[in-house]
């Protein structure tokens, strides 16, 4: 039985001529472009158009794709750009439609929180109060669980940037939580963050 | 210093990695699966450059050209027949169309004379002008070389004249092979 080719033999593949063999590629990552589309605050219904840009994005561009780094980590940062463009372009939106009456409201109650899709719908709220710079390290870090190098490569910043833009981002979501979203802080959190 | 307006900043510290681990948790549990093969490859496909024609190989541009003589031979040979046919079928039409053939020929012609005429016109009026110039030149000959033998004259006499002075004026020039001296003044005596 042959062995699947690698990113880098699919991506030569493809730079020469062979443009079937992006499908593949496709099939490999689409559910992780989708996911991470999905975390960054893309709404469900239109993760599949984001994740269609950008691969379209990746394929046009593929060959400035530098092999020395892992292709997902530059599908994460085309698909961290997309998914900004998309929330800008979604902004004059009225925001109050994703979030439930009860939490527009403010002072969600902990029985309002209960079951896991309410509570990471709760939760990319939260995130959506952050500036951009800030939340999107956060989520690759804490969400994704890339490395500190993976997110700075990803981003296209130093390391120490991105170090220090999470200790800020940290810090803003927990006084984020604390005032808005109390149900959203881990069992004992404050305490233990004191 | 104190900043005037100064930034927000959040009440507390940096919570830690273990803490945002935590408290993100419920976003880990959201995937989305989807597939969107075919829609990015049916995108690709679609803005793919559409494929240039194919050149003709030389054997078919010659068979074509030939095919595009022989079309524009066969047109006039069909043209050319109908033509005649019209002339000699005898239809009316055909004679108003001669009328108006010979009417447009002797249009023509007529004007034609008529330009020639004006031509010749022009061409006569012309040779006048020339002539009446040269005999002008002709009848000014004389003049131009009494003239001629007039200025001669004067250059002679000028000549003579001028060597007269010229010999009288050197018989009566001081002598000057005494050297020069400076005198008290800055002249030369």
């Amino acid at each position: 039985m042959a062995a699947e080719p690698t990113d880098l033999e699919l991506v030569q593949q493809v730079l020469e001529g062979r443009t079937e063999m992006f499908e593949l590629l496709v099939r490999r990552y689409q559910r992780l472009v989708a996911t991470a589309a999905l975390r960054m605050g893309v709404p469900r219904q239109e993760v599949e158009d984001v994740a269609s840009e950008v691969f379209y994005k990746v394929y046009r561009s593929l060959s400035r794709y530098e092999p020395s780094h892992a292709l997902s980590t530059w599908l994460y940062r085309i698909t961290v750009n997309a998914a900004l463009d998309h929330r800008r372009s979604r902004r004059h939106d009225a925001r109050s439609e994703e979030i439930p009456e009860s939490l527009a409201d403010g002072g969600p109650s902990q029985a309002d929180l209960a079951g896991e899709q309410e509570r990471s719908a709760t939760l990319l709220e939260a995130l959506g109060r952050l500036p951009d710079h800030y939340r999107t390290p956060l989520v690759l870090t804490h969400v994704e669980g890339l490395s500190l190098d993976e997110v700075a490569r990803a981003l296209n910043l130093p390391e120490g940037t991105v170090k220090s833009r999470l200790f800020r981002a940290r810090a803003m979501l927990k006084e984020i939580i604390r005032r808005h979203y109390p149900g959203l802080a881990p069992e004992g959190a404050f305490e233990a963050a004191r | 210093m104190r900043m005037i307006f100064p930034q927000r900043r959040p009440r507390t510290g940096d919570p830690g990695a273990v803490w945002a681990d935590r408290a993100m948790a419920p976003l880990r549990g959201r995937t989305a699966d989807v597939d969107v093969t075919s829609r990015v490859m049916r995108r690709i496909a679609a803005a793919a450059p559409a494929p240039a024609p194919a050149p003709l190989s030389e054997r078919w541009a010659g068979l074509s050209w030939a095919a595009s003589i022989a079309g524009g031979v066969a047109a006039l040979s069909l043209l050319m027949v109908t033509a005649l046919a019209l002339a000699f079928s005898g239809d009316s039409s055909v004679h108003a169309l001669w009328t108006l053939v010979a009417t447009t020929v002797r249009l023509a012609a007529h004007g034609y004379g008529q330009a020639g005429q004006f031509a010749a016109a022009l061409l006569n009026a012309a040779r006048a002008v020339l002539y009446a110039g040269w005999r002008l030149a002709d009848a000014a000959a004389p003049l131009a070389r009494g003239a001629g033998l007039l200025a001669a004259l004067s250059g002679l006499i000028s000549i003579g004249i001028s060597v007269v002075v010229v010999s009288r004026a050197s018989k009566t020039a001081p002598v000057a092979s005494l050297p020069a001296r400076h005198t008290a003044n800055g002249g030369l005596s």
